[in-house]
């Protein structure tokens, strides 16, 4: 009888977290810990198809409410996280909506100048990547997304999170052929991995979260942050147990400015982070430098190390 | 013509029921029963998804469970000594052959949970749903060695008939009624099938995955309902099933509250920790046929 799995596609292997990942840390680390915020655009008038994701304003248009406090995360919430990631020399990963860049491009300045990684995330949270959609309107997209990311970057843009973590059939290929080298949106690992496309181009899945993101926490489900503090510790600690420098694990945490954002969340967030950084196992890594990691590019966006 | 309720157990008032006496007088039969599923990305049948496909996120997030969550599971079971149940999609079996195997070298049960949890029985045929249950079971068979004897609907879907159709596959105990803490018999067009309790409310998809209660709250429903049946089980044995399923129980910051429930469990004792074949057996051979007779005390 055969023992080789048939996965029911051929985007990547199957493999279990009891097999090699070939993932090194820098400086024998084992946990990395890579922190993604979403600067993101919810339009007034979402779509509903495909479909609306979570945070889409969904009361009766026009819904000022829900608008505005999306928007407090890009006015208010996003300084405070630069703030406590500052205080930690943490570098996150700024995952972009093009519709951003032209609004507030102080904003970017700002993050651009603390060291952060930007990756693109599509138009904005109306325009997602779904089914059968038509190829070459998917490129446009992808095309025009990296570019309004690319203008407000030091760095040449690498990464890519799809909006709402929503893909196409085609969406993998699309990204390698704009030369994309890794995606966040698969959140079936704690390791990357690396992902077939039809140009046979490179392309990293990275980790990415999703149950311990504090959208879905926070806001989904309605945690306290002392709840999700406390998750996100277990977590850590859980990936700390059984990591070693020559099996390492990955926790991802995306970090939300509408909801980390506000003033009655960002302390626990910011004490959550300070014990995550006071251990000696973790290292804080952009997308970026953990993808360059895995595929022995070396790893020069690390802030933690001086 | 629909049915109007499914007639398939008697009702057995709750004060005057023949006492249920499990091996070494134990108080509780504690059955841990992991669901080990694999979910198509292109399903045949449409809306087997919240999004369109390819759902990205909800396809990955349960491969997330037979990539991780599953092995993390194992090494908690494997330290509390303890041998699972598996509510298994056979399709696994030429799938991924290496998380059934890691299954069986285990020596834990294997019971049938369909193929895929995104062909669900809903609209089959008798004969389609009899030739599901048919070759899940003897694909499972195949590879393990060893007869499957219990089945749970894949996604808790349902045929009026299926249960019927379970005997004649060999299968003994279904998992699918959830509506008593012990076994009782099932009837059926012919032979016999009895359910064995699984578990409804306190599932750790529906609390934790659904729901969005903390893995805290879960192991203290968890406990909680233990103690209960723990206590009750001086009058007579009852059946605690703890039900998961790796990409929910085996996420990196829910683990520690699975070694915590059993923790608990094992610190009480008076536990029988049984697969749900051992507790099958063992109520057919001691309890089935005066429960069938329906054996109860008489009314004061």
């Amino acid at each position: 009888m055969t023992k080789t799995a048939r996965l029911d596609h051929d985007r990547f292997e199957f493999r279990t977290l009891r097999e090699p990942s070939g993932l090194r840390l820098p400086n024998e680390k084992s946990v990395a810990v890579l922190l993604t915020v979403p600067i993101e655009f919810f339009p007034l008038d979402p779509p509903a198809a495909p479909f609306r994701p979570s945070g889409a304003l969904d009361r009766q248009y026009p819904d000022y409410w829900d608008y505005a406090n999306r928007d407090y995360g890009n006015r208010v919430g996003i300084y405070r996280l630069l703030r406590a990631f500052g205080e930690l020399r943490i570098a996150a990963t700024a995952l972009v909506d093009a519709e951003v860049v032209g609004e507030y491009p102080e904003m970017m300045r700002a993050v651009g100048a603390a060291g952060w990684e930007f990756a693109a995330s599509g138009i904005d949270r109306g325009a997602l990547h779904y089914g059968d959609m038509p190829p070459a309107d998917e490129a446009a997209r992808v095309a025009k997304a990296l570019s309004a990311v690319q203008s407000v970057s030091a760095h040449r843009v690498t990464g890519w999170q799809s909006p709402a973590q929503s893909e196409s059939f085609g969406t993998l290929d699309v990204l390698a052929e704009a030369g994309v080298r890794w995606v966040s949106d698969w959140v079936n690992d704690d390791v990357p991995y690396e992902v077939k496309t039809s140009s046979g181009k490179g392309l990293t899945s990275v980790p990415s979260s999703f149950e311990l993101s504090d959208r879905n926490a926070l806001f989904q489900h309605d945690f306290t942050v002392d709840e999700y503090k406390s998750q996100v510790i277990d977590a850590f600690e859980q990936l700390c147990r059984e990591a070693t420098p020559a099996a390492p694990r990955v926790l991802p945490l995306a970090l939300t400015p509408w909801v980390s954002g506000y003033p009655h969340r960002i302390g626990a967030v910011r004490e959550m982070l300070r014990e995550i950084a006071a251990s000696e196992s973790a290292v804080f890594l952009t997308c970026g430098a953990l993808a360059d990691t895995f595929e022995g590019r070396g790893h020069s966006s690390i802030m933690k190390e001086d | 013509m629909s049915m109007r309720r499914p007639d398939r157990y008697a009702f057995v008032p709750f004060e005057r029921r023949k006492p249920i006496r499990w091996p070494n007088d134990a108080r509780v039969a504690v059955w841990i029963v992991p669901n080990v599923e694999f979910y198509e990305l292109r399903p045949a049948a449409e809306k087997r998804w919240p999004r369109p496909v390819p759902d990205v996120l909800n396809y990955s997030l349960r491969d997330y469970g037979n990539r991780a969550g599953l092995w993390r599971m194992m090494d908690v079971l494997d330290r509390f000594g303890l041998r699972a149940t598996v509510s298994l999609n056979a399709g696994l079996c030429d799938r991924l052959p290496q998380v059934v195997q890691a299954c069986v070298d285990r020596d834990w049960e294997l019971v049938s949970h369909g193929t895929y949890n995104t062909q669900v029985l809903y609209g089959m045929s008798e004969e389609e749903t009899a030739t599901t249950i048919r070759e899940s079971v003897t694909t499972i068979s195949s590879f393990s060695g060893r007869p499957v004897r219990g089945f749970l609907a894949p996604a808790l879907s349902s045929t009026e008939t299926f249960l019927d159709l379970l005997p004649q596959h060999g299968i003994t105990y279904s998992l699918d009624l959830v509506h008593d803490d012990r076994p009782s018999p099932l009837r059926v067009r012919s032979g016999r099938l009895i359910s064995v309790p699984y578990s409804a409310e306190i599932n750790d998809v529906r609390l934790m995955y659904y729901r969005g209660y903390s893995p805290q709250q879960w192991a203290s429903m968890q406990k909680a309902a233990f103690d209960q049946l723990y206590d009750e089980g001086e009058e007579s044995g009852t059946v605690f099933c703890v039900a998961l399923h790796p990409f929910v129980t085996g996420q990196p910051h829910r683990i520690s509250a699975l070694g915590d429930i059993l923790s608990h469990l094992k610190a009480r004792g008076g536990a029988w920790y049984a697969t749900g074949s051992e507790i099958a057996d063992w109520y057919y051979a001691n309890a089935y046929d005066a429960d069938l007779a329906g054996a109860a005390y008489p009314a004061a």
